[in-house]
């Protein structure tokens, strides 16, 4: 429910209803995501967010980032909304430099992922690498491929459609980088899946 | 920086905004819910974007206003902001752990962002006022308590 009878551009938006307890439960589903890859984890959402995000992806930034994690926007992203949306309800920096950001978020598309452009992390710190948001249409439709690793018992079958050009050949030679990489958490509408640098990747 | 005094209507750079987000942060939250329904304030028709919380600011100060910089301690503060109808966004940050005078606060910011400063003004003058005749009350009362502390010259070797 909303006072305001329509939303109009450069409305600053409501974040999480009870930041408190939605924010445990998104952070609770990311840690189900990054533990079990590839399977879809259903997100506590915002009550509001800007258009050029998705629910999810709104969650995610709002769960994980703060003032000490600067945040990478893609162009298509990073609209005043969504700038101020971040900037008022996480305070985390917002910053040109893929490779300085802790978290990035990438629009729904067919741009390539890049992943290279991001930070890796280093030899005695891989830890210390970008989580990148990755916004895909939905976890089925899309090209399937095979996923194995930790967190998964055997193997498991993912599609989701509307990731970027040449994205699953990215993670491949990401995953050949381990323990270097990234990790990317992919949004769908009220969902998040995780595909964590660990991942294997069979191409069918 | 010049030391604040507790008189706001004093300093004439601050904005009206500047001036009735003080006031209201300074005036009893009981007189606050008056006036706010006075005004005609309806809780109903403000989302909530942050609810209010509390936490701790650093109250830093220079010695005699021209010193170093230190941190004089922290303070306990009460933060909410708010969105009207009309899609102004009130902020409120008030002193201590009152969550109903933060919200409060926040929505006559709101609110008044949505009024021509012509009817805002003397309402925000009237708030100064009375915030300036407590503080006056409070010094008088105070003041027979003052101790004037000063040394003693002893003699040398007596």
């Amino acid at each position: 429910m909303s006072a305001v009878d329509t939303l109009m551009p450069d409305m600053l938006l409501k974040g999480f209803d009870d930041p408190v307890d939605a924010g445990g439960r998104a952070f609770r589903a990311l840690l189900d995501a990054m533990a079990n890859p590839g399977t879809p984890f259903s997100i506590t959402c915002p009550a509001e967010h800007p258009a050029q995000l998705s629910d999810a992806a709104a969650a995610v930034l709002l769960t994980v980032s703060d003032y000490a994690t600067p945040v990478w926007l893609a162009d298509d992203i990073a609209s005043t909304d969504v700038q101020s949306y971040i900037r008022f309800h996480s305070a985390a920096p917002l910053t040109d430099d893929p490779a300085a950001a802790v978290f990035a978020v990438v629009a729904q598309g067919f741009e390539p992922l890049m992943a290279t452009r991001f930070n890796t992390g280093t030899e005695d710190y891989p830890d210390r690498s970008t989580t990148v948001i990755v916004e895909c249409a939905g976890f089925t439709g899309g090209t399937p491929v095979q996923l194995a690793g930790p967190g998964i018992e055997g193997t498991t079958r993912f599609a989701p459609h509307g990731v970027p050009l040449g994205f699953w050949e990215e993670m491949q030679m990401n995953n050949a980088g381990f323990p270097l990489g990234i990790d990317v958490i992919l949004t769908a509408p009220g969902h998040v899946c995780a595909i964590p640098r660990s991942t294997l990747i069979e191409v069918n | 920086m010049p030391i604040t005094t507790g008189d706001a209507a004093a300093t004439p750079a601050r904005s009206l905004r500047q001036r009735w987000i003080s006031a209201c942060a300074r005036t009893d939250p009981d007189q606050l819910h008056i006036l706010a329904d006075v005004l005609g304030i309806d809780g109903t028709a403000f989302d909530v974007l942050r609810p209010a919380e509390n936490g701790l600011v650093m109250v830093r100060g220079r010695a005699g206003g021209t010193g170093q910089l230190f941190n004089a301690g922290e303070m306990t503060v009460t933060r909410c902001s708010v969105r009207g109808r009309s899609g102004h966004v009130g902020h409120g940050y008030v002193a201590g752990r009152d969550k109903t005078h933060a919200e409060l606060a926040a929505r006559l910011d709101a609110h008044f962002q949505a009024q021509p400063d012509d009817t805002t003004l003397p309402i925000v003058a009237e708030l100064e006022q009375q915030i300036g005749e407590r503080a006056h009350a409070r010094q008088q009362k105070s003041a027979p308590t003052r101790v004037e502390f000063f040394t003693m010259v002893r003699g040398e070797d007596e």
